[in-house]
């Protein structure tokens, strides 16, 4: 078998395509190419005759603009819709435990202090312990339940496995924004007022909030999704070759 | 845009609508059932092809699913949207309006 991609690409003289568009394009131009090879064509000829298929470079790169419009509209549509719906959900479920004191459910003190569970580890300097690990209950509930929604609501509006997943792990991008926010105040502000932070005790106070604030909910969020992301998509079909 | 392009374009709109109309198709075999339905009056390379069927899938006239197919590799395939049934029927109604009155013109001329 020839090198399909390398004749897509030497014909749009390296133009970068998104991968997608390279992969669907060189699917196409390997059905063709076996097709000729079943009809008795000799290799060459049938290279030829996908050589001859290609068309227009000029055209076919008009075609990627517009598939890069179809990419950011299905990632608002299967992706953003959902992740934000189900963070706002989880937001409001939050400050609803707070409001109405549910977080005995989860331990004593308020929705923040209740069910949160804190270790920790690493050398002892003058700013502190340099690692920890928080295990938040209730918002690893909530992440639980966060990761189902957008999982749900994705699959619902027709997206595939893939897209659920990365909808389902929207609400995470909350907890990273704040992790960079707090690593800007520690290198902005703190380092103002007191002496720098050796760089030892950075990296385990970046891998004590990484792990506690992103990857055990992003875990949660993950579990939370799990029986929506081994369904098929609701109008999945079986392709029609014949 | 020329009458003659708007044309190709009606036209080919129609032809994809008309074969998906049957059922889900990958590009290649939308391609490959065009030509054989109109005997090769109709051809579609690749790039007359795609531009054509992401255009109508950002209209949302069709929508696309990657699938796995035989050898481990995966297609996109697409199927008309409700919207894209919507189109079919206007669609065809206007072409056989417009291949009547082209027969009439050339019975006209003919006469």
């Amino acid at each position: 078998m020839p090198d399909l991609t390398a004749l897509l690409r030497t014909h749009l003289s390296h133009a970068s395509l998104p991968p997608s568009v390279e992969e669907e394009l060189v699917s196409h131009l390997t059905d063709l190419y076996d097709a000729e090879i079943a009809r008795g064509l000799d290799e060459e000829r049938a290279l030829e005759v996908a050589r001859d298929q290609l068309g227009d470079p000029a055209q076919l790169l008009r075609a990627v603009q517009q598939y890069k419009e179809i990419v950011m509209a299905s990632f608002r549509r299967y992706i953003l819709v959902p992740g934000l719906f189900a963070t706002a959900l989880t937001t409001l479920a939050g400050s609803i435990l707070d409001e109405y004191r549910l977080d005995h459910l989860f331990g004593a003190g308020n929705f923040l202090s209740g069910g949160r569970h804190v270790w920790f580890f690493g050398p002892l300097t003058p700013w502190g312990n340099a690692g920890f690990v928080s295990i938040d209950l209730p918002l690893l509930f909530a992440n639980l339940f966060a990761g189902s929604v957008a999982a749900y609501l994705c699959m619902r509006l027709g997206g595939e496995r893939r897209q659920r997943l990365w909808a389902c792990l929207v609400p995470a991008v909350a907890p990273i924004l704040v992790i960079l926010a707090n690593l800007a105040e520690l290198a902005l502000v703190r380092a103002r007022v007191q002496a720098p932070m050796p760089i030892g005790h950075l990296l385990w106070t970046v891998s004590g909030y990484l792990i506690s604030w992103t990857i055990l909910p992003a875990t949660a969020l993950l579990i939370g999704a799990a029986p929506f992301l081994t369904r098929r998509t609701e109008h999945s079909h079986s392709l029609s070759t014949s | 845009m020329s009458i003659d392009s708007n044309l190709k374009r009606g036209s080919a709109e129609l032809a994809i609508l008309s074969v998906l109309h049957a059922g889900p198709l990958h590009g290649y075999e939308i391609a490959r059932r065009i030509a054989q339905t109109t005997d090769g009056m109709l051809t579609f390379d690749l790039a007359s092809l795609y531009p054509l069927l992401y255009r109508m899938e950002r209209d949302k006239w069709l929508e696309a699913l990657w699938e796995d197919g035989p050898n481990q590799r995966r297609r996109r395939s697409y199927r008309l949207t409700p919207l894209g049934r919507k189109q079919l029927k206007p669609l065809r109604a206007h072409w056989q309006s417009l291949f009547i009155a082209i027969e009439k013109l050339a019975e006209g001329s003919n006469a």
